[in-house]
C-alpha cells in the first residue's frame, strides 16, 4: 500500500506535477498513516515566520533582480575583464569566491543561485562562457561556503557537538578555523576545472592598463560600494546579515532607479512582482519540505537508516565511506539544519569509536551536506536553477555534473586527509 | 453572448490579478521600509519598534505565498520534468490533466486542514505579536491555498477541454 | 511522544531517558516515552500547537511559554526579586505547588519544576547602572510577553529573537547584551561572544515538563502513579544536578576572563528601584494575582527575618 503511494506520488513527480504538491502530498499521506491530525501542516508552514534568516531571500532576491535588469552585468564584467582580464579563468574565479562568501552568511537556502544568480549569469556568458558552464557555476555555488565562517550550519554543529562530547572541546572558533582550509581547496579544484574546461575557446585574455581599469571604475562607481559595505559590513559584524539584505534592497533600488536611470518606474513593479513570485515558489517548496522533513522526523526515518548502516561498519575507513554515502542521501532529503540537529548526536559517538576527531568529522559532515544539495536526480539547488533560469531539470543536470564530480573529489581528500582540516587549530 | 460573458470575466481575472500584484508588491516595499526604518531606529536613536521584527518575519511567510498563488496562474511552479517534455503532444494533455486535478485535490486539501487550524487558533487567543491576533497572520495559509486549488481546478478544466475538442476531431 | 529544546547527549537527555526506561521496565511496556531533542519540533510555541493538535504529548518548556495559560506561573520571574538561590529555595517549597495546580488547572501534568538558576545580564560593554542597559542592544526571546514588559520597565527597546539566533546576531553585533544564566551561556556558546556580567541575580528561571493532562488521564491509573513517581525523580534530579552546573558554568565564565561587575550601592539602589515598579506593573496588568505576590513577599520577609535570628544565635 505505502510502496504503491510512493509509486504514484513518483509518478506524478515525473510527469510535471509542480513539485510543492507531491512533497505536500507525500507529508500528508505520512501524518496521516501516522495518525496525526493534518493541521500539522499548517503548523510546519508557519515555522517560515520563525526563521529569519529566511528575510535575506526576498531582500536579496529583489536587489539580485534589479541589478540583472539594469546594465549592472555589463559594468562587472568591463571591471573583471580590466583587473583580472591578464588572469585566465578571471570571472569564472572571482564568480566562485564571491558565491561562497555570499552563501556562507545566507546559507545554502538558494538566495546565492536565484539573487547572484541573475547578475552572474548573463556576466559570464558576455564574458564568453559557454552557456552550460554558467549554469553548471551557478548551481553549484549555491552551496559553495558552507564551510567558512560564519555558516550557521557550522555553528550549529559546533553547539550540538560540544553537548556530546564531554571530554575534549569543540569551539565554534576551531570550527571555523578548521573550515577554512577546505572551503579553499574546493574553491581551487573548482577553479582549476574551471580554466581546464574553457580550454579549447578560452576566453582571450587581455593585459592590465590603468587606463581601462579605471574608466570601468568610474562606470559602476556606484555599485562598487555595495559588495564592499555588505561583506565588510557582515563579517566585521556592523550589519546583522538581515540588515545587510534590507539596506542592500534599498541602495540597489535609488541606485539602479533613481542614479543610473536604467530602470523606469513601471518596469519596477514587473520586477518586483517576478522576482517576488520567484520567491514564492521557492518559499513554498522550502515550507512544505519542513513538514516532510518533520514527518520523517516523527517516523524516525533517518535514525533507523543509520542503524541500517551502522551494521555494516568494521572499520574507520568503511565507516568513511558509508558516511559519505549516507550524508550525501540524506543532503539531498533533508533540511541541512534538521539533519544536523537529528543525526550528529547518533554519529558522534561512533565517530568517537573510531577515532574521528570531532571537529574534523563535521567539517566532513557538511562538506557532504553542501554536496547533496546539487546532487541529481533531488538536490534542491538544481530545482531552484532551473526554475531560476527557466531551464529543463535534465540540461540543469548535464551541466551540474562535472562540477560535482570535482567537489566529490574534493570531499574525499578532506574525508581522508584530516590533516586539512586540522592543521590550523594546532 | 457567450463572447460577451467571458469578456467580462476576463475584466474581472485582469482586475483581480492587478489587487494581487499590487498586494505583492506593496507587501514587498513595507518589508523594506520596516527592515532599514528599525536599522535607522536602532543605531541612530537606539530605540526600535518592538513588533517590527515579528511583524517582518510575518511578511515573509506573506510575501512567499501570495508570491506562490501568484505563480499558479499559469502553472508556473518548480517541476520535474524528466519525463514529460518527451511525451507526444496528445499524451502530454491527458498528463497535464491528471496532474493538474492531483494539485488541485492536494491544495483543497492542505486549505481545508489549515483553515482548521487558523480557526483553532482563534479559539486560544493567541497573540502574534503587539495586540495582533496569531490567526490573522495564519490565515493566508488557508487563503492562498484555497486560491491556488482554484486556480487548478480552472487549469484542468482547459486541460479537459482541449483534449475533447481533441477527442471529436 | 516529548519535545524538548535540550540537545541529545545533555545531562537532561540522559535523567530523562533514564526515567523513562524505568517507566518502560515498571509498565511493562505499556508507557513508552518517546523523545525528540534538541529542537527538532520546533520552538516552545511550536511544540506547544503540537500538542494541541495531539502530534506531542508533551514538551519540555520555559516557564514563560506557559503563561499564556496560566499567569501567575510567572510569580518567580519578577525582576530582581530574589538575592540568592537560598531565598528561592525557601520560597520555592511554599508557591511550587501552587505553581502546579494551577497548570494543572490549565490542561497541563508537570511532574514539578526544574529549577534553572538566575538569569544574569551578559554584555560586551560593562553594564553598572540602569542606565548603561538603556544603551545596549538587549535581546529578548520572542516568545516571552511577559519578559518583554518587564525589560520595558527597564527603559530598553529590546530586540526580540528566536533563541537559534542569538549567538550569531551577537557576533554580528545586531545584539550585545543578553539576560541568561550561566548554563544557558555555556551550552549555547554565547560565552565566547560576552566580555561582561552584572552580578546581580536578574530573574529566577524555571521549565517543566508538561505533558497534555488529557493524554494523561486516558493512562491507567496505576501506571500513572509509576509515571508521576518515576518521573518526578528523575526531574527532581535534574533539578539538583542543575544548582550544581550552574555554579560549574560560572566558574567557566570566569576561568574565561568574563568580568563579573558588582554595582556601587547606589546603583544597585536604582536597579531594585526600577525592578519593583516592575513587579508592580505586572500586578497591575493583571498577570499576578496581588494576593499570591504579597504572600511571596511576606514569605520572603519571614526568610529574612528567620536568617536574622540564626545570624544572632551564633
Ligand atoms: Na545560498
Ligand atoms: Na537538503
Amino acid at each position: 500500500m505505502i510502496y504503491l503511494l510512493i509509486l504514484i506520488l513518483v509518478l506524478f513527480a515525473l510527469l510535471g506535477a509542480p513539485l510543492f504538491s507531491v512533497i505536500t502530498a507525500a507529508a500528508m499521506a505520512g501524518f496521516y498513516f501516522s495518525g496525526i491530525n493534518l493541521s500539522v501542516m499548517a503548523i510546519e508552514l508557519y515555522r517560515i515566520a520563525d526563521t529569519p534568516i529566511l528575510l535575506a531571500l526576498p531582500l536579496f532576491t529583489f536587489a539580485g533582480y534589479i541589478l540583472g535588469e539594469s546594465n549592472t552585468s555589463d559594468r562587472l564584467v568591463r571591471l573583471t575583464q580590466a583587473f583580472f582580464g591578464w588572469m585566465p579563468g578571471g570571472l569564472a574565479i572571482v564568480a566562485f569566491i564571491v558565491c561562497a562568501l555570499f552563501t556562507a552568511f545566507t546559507g545554502a537556502s538558494g538566495v546565492t543561485i536565484v539573487a547572484m544568480g541573475a547578475l552572474l549569469y548573463p556576466a559570464l556568458k558576455q564574458a564568453g562562457y559557454k552557456d552550460k558552464f554558467s549554469l553548471g557555476l551557478i548551481t553549484t555555488s549555491g552551496s559553495l561556503g558552507l564551510l567558512l565562517p560564519p555558516s550557521l550550519p557550522l555553528i550549529l554543529y559546533g553547539v550540538i557537538a560540544q553537548q556530546m562530547s564531554s571530554g575534549e572541546e569543540i569551539s565554534i572558533e576551531n570550527l571555523f578555523l578548521a573550515g577554512i582550509l577546505p572551503a579553499i581547496l574546493m574553491i581551487i579544484l573548482l577553479s582549476l576545472w574551471s580554466i581546464w574546461a574553457n580550454r579549447k575557446k578560452p576566453v582571450p585574455l587581455t593585459p592590465f592598463s590603468l587606463k581601462t581599469a579605471l574608466s570601468a571604475a568610474r562606470e559602476a562607481i556606484w555599485e562598487i560600494p555595495l559588495p564592499i559595505f555588505v561583506f565588510i559590513g557582515i563579517y566585521t559584524g556592523f550589519f546583522a546579515v538581515s540588515e545587510a539584505a534590507a539596506v542592500t534592497a534599498m541602495y540597489v533600488l535609488i541606485v539602479e532607479v533613481v542614479i543610473y536611470k536604467e530602470i523606469p518606474l513601471n518596469r519596477l513593479a514587473a520586477i518586483i512582482k517576478d522576482s517576488m513570485v520567484m520567491v514564492g515558489g521557492i518559499l513554498l517548496i522550502l515550507g512544505v519540505s519542513l513538514a516532510f522533513t518533520n514527518y520523517l522526523i516523527d517516523a524516525e526515518v533517518p535514525m533507523k537508516l543509520f542503524d541500517l548502516c551502522q551494521t555494516y561498519v568494521t572499520s574507520k575507513l568503511v565507516f568513511l565511506i558509508l558516511l559519505n554515502i549516507f550524508l550525501l542521501i540524506l543532503g539531498a532529503m533533508l533540511d541541512i539544519f534538521s539533519a544536523i540537529i537529528i543525526m550528529v548526536p547518533l554519529m558522534l559517538p561512533v565517530a568517537l569509536e573510531y577515532g574521528v576527531n570531532p571537529v574534523h568529522l563535521g567539517i566532513i559532515f557538511l562538506a557532504n551536506m553542501q554536496i547533496g544539495y546539487f546532487t541529481p536526480p533531488v538536490g534542491m539547488n538544481l530545482f531552484i536553477a532551473g526554475y531560476r533560469f527557466n531551464k529543463p531539470i535534465i540540461e540543469i543536470y548535464k551541466a551540474t555534473i562535472p562540477f560535482m564530480l570535482v567537489l566529490l573529489l574534493a570531499v574525499l581528500i578532506i574525508t581522508y586527509w584530516p590533516w586539512l582540516s586540522l592543521v590550523l587549530i594546532s | 453572448m457567450t463572447s460577451k460573458k467571458t469578456g467580462i470575466t476576463r475584466q474581472i481575472i485582469a482586475v483581480l490579478h492587478k489587487i494581487e500584484d499590487g498586494i505583492l508588491i506593496s507587501l514587498l516595499l513595507l518589508m523594506i521600509f520596516m527592515a532599514v526604518l528599525q536599522i535607522f531606529l536602532r543605531n541612530l536613536f537606539d530605540s526600535g519598534i518592538l513588533w517590527g521584527d515579528p511583524l517582518i518575519r510575518i511578511l515573509v511567510l506573506w510575501i512567499g505565498l501570495i508570491g506562490a498563488l501568484v505563480a499558479s496562474r499559469n502553472n508556473h511552479h518548480i517541476s520535474i520534468d524528466v519525463i514529460s517534455r518527451y511525451l507526444p503532444a496528445r499524451i502530454k494533455e491527458l498528463t497535464s490533466l491528471l496532474t493538474a486535478i492531483f494539485t488541485s485535490v492536494v491544495c483543497g486539501l492542505m486549505a481545508y486542514f489549515s483553515f482548521g487550524f487558523v480557526i483553532m487558533e482563534k479559539n486560544d487567543g493567541i497573540l502574534a505579536f503587539a495586540s495582533m491576533p496569531a490567526w490573522v497572520c495564519e490565515s493566508i495559509i488557508p487563503v492562498s491555498f484555497a486560491i491556488i486549488c482554484l486556480r487548478y481546478i480552472l487549469f484542468s478544466f482547459t486541460c479537459f477541454s482541449k483534449l475533447s475538442k481533441r477527442g471529436l476531431k | 511522544k516529548i519535545a524538548t529544546l535540550s540537545p541529545e547527549g545533555s545531562m537532561w537527555m540522559e535523567k530523562m531517558r533514564t526515567g523513562a526506561d524505568k517507566v518502560a521496565r515498571e509498565t511493562g511496556n505499556r508507557v513508552i516515552f518517546k523523545f525528540y531533542p534538541g529542537g527538532v519540533m520546533g520552538n516552545d510555541k511550536t511544540v506547544l500547537r503540537k500538542i494541541r493538535i495531539g502530534q506531542l504529548q508533551g514538551g519540555a518548556v520555559v516557564s514563560g511559554s506557559l503563561s499564556r495559560f496560566f499567569p501567575a506561573n510567572q510569580i518567580y520571574a519578577q525582576p530582581m526579586k530574589f538575592k540568592n538561590l537560598e531565598e528561592v529555595d525557601y520560597v520555592r517549597k511554599y508557591f511550587d505547588q501552587y505553581i502546579i495546580d494551577g497548570l494543572e488547572k490549565a490542561g497541563f501534568v508537570t511532574f514539578g519544576l526544574i529549577g534553572g538558576g538566575f538569569a544574569y545580564i551578559m554584555s560586551q560593554n560593562p553594564v553598572e547602572t540602569v542606565e548603561d542597559l538603556r544603551n545596549q542592544k538587549v535581546w529578548i526571546p520572542d516568545n516571552d510577553r511577559i519578559d518583554q514588559s518587564s525589560i520595558r520597565a527597564f527603559g530598553v527597546t529590546p530586540i526580540p529573537l528566536p533563541i537559534a539566533d542569538v549567538r550569531t546576531s551577537l557576533q554580528s553585533g545586531l545584539i550585545n547584551t543578553v539576560a541568561t544564566s550561566p548554563v544557558g551561556a555555556v551550552v549555547l556558546q554565547w560565552h565566547t561572544q560576552i566580555k561582561y556580567v552584572t552580578n546581580i541575580p536578574l530573574i529566577y528561571l524555571y521549565a517543566v515538563l508538561a505533558i497534555n493532562k488529557k493524554k494523561f488521564s486516558k493512562i491507567p491509573e496505576q501506571d500513572r502513579k509509576i509515571v508521576t513517581r518515576v518521573m518526578t525523580k528523575a526531574l527532581n534530579e535534574i533539578d539538583i544536578q542543575n544548582r550544581k552546573d550552574d555554579i560549574k558554568a560560572i566558574e567557566t565564565l570566569k576561568n574565561r576572563g568574563i568580568k563579573f561587575i558588582t554595582p556601587s550601592k547606589t546603583a544597585l539602589n536604582d536597579w531594585h528601584k526600577v525592578a519593583s515598579l516592575s513587579s508592580k506593573k505586572m500586578v497591575e496588568s493583571g498577570i499576578l494575582p496581588k494576593d499570591v505576590v504579597d504572600e511571596l513577599d511576606t514569605k520572603l520577609a519571614e526568610f529574612h527575618s528567620k536568617e536574622q535570628t540564626t545570624a544572632n544565635d551564633q
